[in-house]
């Protein structure tokens, strides 16, 4: 994860590089933007129901159009007041991704796309009393 | 060319998670029968059997379809059956066998006492071939008087290639499907479109043990550790 400073500097190297693989066209949409609240989830270990609801997040969600392009979320730092960037990558030679690992820490996090639609943000969480702990969210309408 | 039995099974899967509206959580329909009655229930080891079923139908092997129906009941007996008598192999997963996320000495138990000493899994003896281990170590330890594991990848990512298996968790307890990576859920306390069918990586699933039953199709493909007792 990184501070908001040099998370932006990656957005923008992220979104020039998709701009600049784009067809010239003026109304090109180079990413999308979403805002959405999360629904954050905790499954403990070895359980077979899906995880209990524990709350809420916002998160900002950048994606590319292309899709096999990296997803950016970003969510607020409660220790600074500012944003943490999360860049995530798709699986490489995989024509339509379902999952896209966290970049740094790596893989520590990963996103995936559902049957039904929507998004599973997740992580592990070490311990007796862990498991897995994850975030829910769909995409649906974006901001320009 | 006629399709192979792991196409048919991710056919009726990919069937399965694209078509679930009318499907229900089996502990859901229990509740409320009234509420769900035109829905099909739907947990983890029926929908195993489902896929399994309908890819021995579809390989013409309907006698088998039936058989594999009736042991639903117990996840290892049904392993044991597909090893024994249709020539499946069993590749054990562990993503640290010394230092379980968990805390839980029954993940090393399972590799140290088991399929390291006496080739099987559980209590059942279910015969083990191959192993996948160590690919997502923790970074806290569990066993204290052992180093942190090193990460190894190499069997995680040739595994990555197997396009079907049978997968169990805790000698069982634990029905699922594995594909390409992924682990494909029911959840028997949910509703359709809303958290029924979950799919994610094997490296980020919560049962950190168990093993993951191949048919012969993809035994190709498993060119990673094997397993050798005396």
């Amino acid at each position: 994860m990184f501070k908001i400073s040099s998370s932006l500097l990656a957005l923008a190297l992220m979104l020039s590089s998709i701009a600049c693989a784009s067809q010239t066209n003026e109304k090109r949409i180079v990413a999308n933007q979403y805002f959405v609240k999360a629904e954050v989830y905790f499954q403990p270990w070895s359980t077979k129901e899906y995880g209990k609801l524990i709350g809420s997040e916002s998160l900002t969600v950048i994606t590319s159009p292309d899709k096999r392009g990296d997803i950016v979320v970003l969510r607020k730092n409660p220790a600074s007041g500012g944003f943490i960037a999360e860049v995530y990558r798709p699986d490489a030679d995989v024509e339509n991704p379902k999952s896209w690992d966290l970049t740094f820490p790596e893989e520590q996090k990963t996103i995936d796309k559902q049957a039904d639609g929507s998004f599973q943000l997740s992580e592990l969480i070490d311990g007796k009393e862990g498991g897995r702990r994850f975030e829910v969210f769909r995409l649906t309408r974006p901001e320009h | 060319m006629s399709k192979t039995f792991s196409q048919y099974a991710v056919e009726k899967l990919n069937d399965i998670f694209a078509n679930q509206s009318k499907h229900v959580g089996s502990q859901l329909k229990l509740a409320d029968p009234t509420k769900y009655k035109d829905y099909i229930a739907s947990d983890c080891i029926t929908m195993a059997i489902w896929v399994l079923k309908y890819a021995f139908e579809k390989t013409l092997k309907p006698e088998v379809a039936r058989r594999v129906g009736g042991l639903g009941q117990k996840g290892t007996e049904l392993a044991k059956y597909l090893i024994d008598h249709q020539g499946w192999k069993a590749v054990y997963y562990n993503p640290d066998v010394n230092h379980p996320r968990d805390g839980e000495g029954e993940h090393i138990t399972s590799y140290y006492n088991q399929v390291k000493k006496s080739c099987s899994y559980s209590v059942s003896k279910v015969p083990v071939s191959n192993t996948v281990i160590n690919y997502k170590p923790s970074e806290n330890k569990v066993t204290p008087y052992l180093g942190l594991t090193t990460k190894v990848v190499t069997d995680y990512n040739a595994f990555k290639r197997v396009p079907f298996g049978l997968g169990m968790s805790r000698g069982g307890l634990h029905v699922w499907v594995y594909s390409l990576e992924r682990v494909y859920e029911s959840h028997w306390e949910k509703e359709a479109n809303k958290g029924l069918y979950t799919d994610f990586k094997l490296k980020n699933f919560g049962w950190l043990s168990g093993i993951i039953v191949v048919p012969p199709d993809s035994h190709h493909l498993l060119n990673i550790t094997t397993v050798k007792c005396k």
